[in-house]
């Protein structure tokens, strides 16, 4: 057979082939075995959830623009809506990135007022959450919960802020 | 059947050449790229950019939860480049090869001007001024005003307020020694104590004293306050003061690698719970982290500047 010389050819085609797929295995090998030994990435996931949720307390508290200081206390019933959150913390058009669900409740535990900060976000990723599964794909669940005083125009009251952060495993 | 082309050419040796060829040259540029990359995270380029992206990603969103104007210094160890997007940055080394980047929130009307790379060397400068964004490679000289000649000779005691600074006694007494020995032989120096239960604090000798200028050390959350007294009828002075320490600070070279966060005196107005205790409080200026020993040797450098400032300017 080897004496043919097409056959020589396409043998030589068939070892090229496999002698480049194995080339192929032991490049990636190498790339591979540097990804599982060193540490590439840094998970900031759950500090930048204390960051978003620092901010949105910033961005939903009263402020007094007379002498401009804000309270990050008292929440302001005015401010608590999406719109508001949203233009304060903005994360681009398409938010892979952060939902959260804020809820004022009164001493008597009933709801005041809540809403939901990227209503899409927080219907792709909340059910993510009860997965058992973890990494990729699932997503995390922080909950605070702070008493607050609650700014009802002249009114102030204390009551309780509830939130549930979520934010995706990437 | 074919009997000419590539593989059918009688003349085999050639087509073994071709590909032999062939096997050379797809694994060397496989390997070209892959070993670049495996370089790169065996030289820690890769977790370094990595972090500095997501640091300065996450640095970036709480700039923008400050309702006020801000100028920041970000240290950087070596030349770094960094591509901003209006909700992104990337961060590379050298020829910007596999950059890392990481996304931030902002105000929605914050905008950006974007540069196609900016390469920093030392410092990072962050610049939020309303709802405009930028980043500089050097401290502009936004901060410095031309601030007229004036007087206020009645400094007479420097009070420190450790806050909840992790620092021991020892170093607050020698940060307050260094200070006190730039201003003058004759002042005093007092330690605010603190009661954390109450978080009330009590300084001796409260009703002696008018005005306050504030001067803060340190970070949020380790920091401390260090507040000069000045004589009530210097108070009006006391903005003008500030200017002139604020330009002192500004100016000085050492200070480039170290954080800064410099407060406009005239666009400065009392937004923190601590300065409240001072109705009359000037001006506070934030600065840097007091909790190793280069912030030490920056402290020395600061007081003699603001022994400088407050000093030796024309009567």
């Amino acid at each position: 057979m080897m004496n043919n010389k097409k056959a020589q050819t396409g043998h030589t085609i068939v070892k090229s082939l496999v002698w480049f797929i194995f080339l192929i295995i032991v490049l990636f090998s190498i790339v591979l075995l540097v990804r599982t030994n060193i540490t590439n990435t840094i998970d900031i996931k759950n500090v930048e959830a204390e960051v978003f949720y620092y901010g949105s307390l910033s961005a939903l508290s009263f402020k007094e623009d007379l002498i401009d200081r804000s309270y990050n206390g008292i929440i302001d019933l005015n401010k608590f809506n999406n719109h508001n959150l949203e233009s304060k913390i903005y994360y681009g058009e398409e938010n892979y990135h952060m939902t959260a669900k804020f809820t004022l409740f009164d001493k008597s535990d009933n709801i005041i007022k809540e809403f939901i900060y990227n209503q899409d976000g927080f219907d792709k990723y909340e059910p993510l959450t009860k997965s058992t599964i973890f990494g990729p794909g699932s997503a995390t669940k922080v909950l605070k919960e702070i008493p607050i005083m609650i700014k009802d125009n002249d009114k102030y009251y204390s009551g309780l802020l509830k939130s549930i952060i979520i934010y995706p495993n990437k | 059947m074919q009997k000419r082309g590539l593989f059918f050419n009688k003349k085999g040796i050639t087509h073994q050449q071709l590909v032999l060829l062939a096997e050379l040259v797809i694994p060397i540029l496989l390997l070209v790229t892959l070993l670049g990359w495996v370089n790169d995270a065996t030289s820690n380029n890769l977790i370094d950019k990595n972090f500095i992206a997501r640091d300065v990603a996450l640095f970036t969103s709480t700039l923008h939860a400050s309702p006020y104007n801000i100028v920041y210094g970000y240290p950087l160890i070596t030349e770094t480049k960094f591509n901003f997007d209006q909700n992104s940055l990337k961060v590379g080394y050298g020829e910007f090869k596999f950059p890392a980047s990481y996304y931030f929130w902002k105000n929605k009307n914050t905008f950006y001007e974007i540069k196609e790379q900016e390469i920093i060397k030392e410092n990072l400068i962050l610049i939020k001024e309303g709802d405009y964004f930028l980043l500089e490679n050097e401290l502009s000289k936004l901060n410095v005003k031309k601030c007229p000649f004036i007087r206020t000779d009645n400094i007479d005691s420097i009070i420190i307020d450790p806050l909840d600074i992790v620092v021991g006694d020892d170093i607050l007494l020698n940060i307050a020694e260094r200070i006190k020995f730039g201003l003058t032989n004759e002042v005093s120096t007092k330690e605010l104590s603190r009661d954390n239960n109450n978080n009330e604090r009590k300084i001796d000798n409260l009703n002696a004293y008018k005005a306050y200028m504030g001067l803060r050390f340190g970070l949020d959350g380790n920091f401390l306050n260090v507040y000069y007294s000045i004589d009530h009828n210097d108070y009006l002075k006391s903005k003008k003061l500030g200017c002139r320490i604020i330009n002192s600070l500004v100016e000085l070279d050492t200070y480039d690698s170290t954080n800064l966060i410099a407060v406009d005196p005239d666009e400065f107005s009392i937004n923190d719970q601590e300065s409240l205790l001072f109705n009359d409080i000037g001006i506070i200026i934030e600065i840097g982290n007091i909790n190793n020993e280069f912030s030490i040797q920056m402290i020395e450098d600061i007081s003699t500047k603001i022994s400088g400032a407050v000093n030796n300017y024309d009567e």
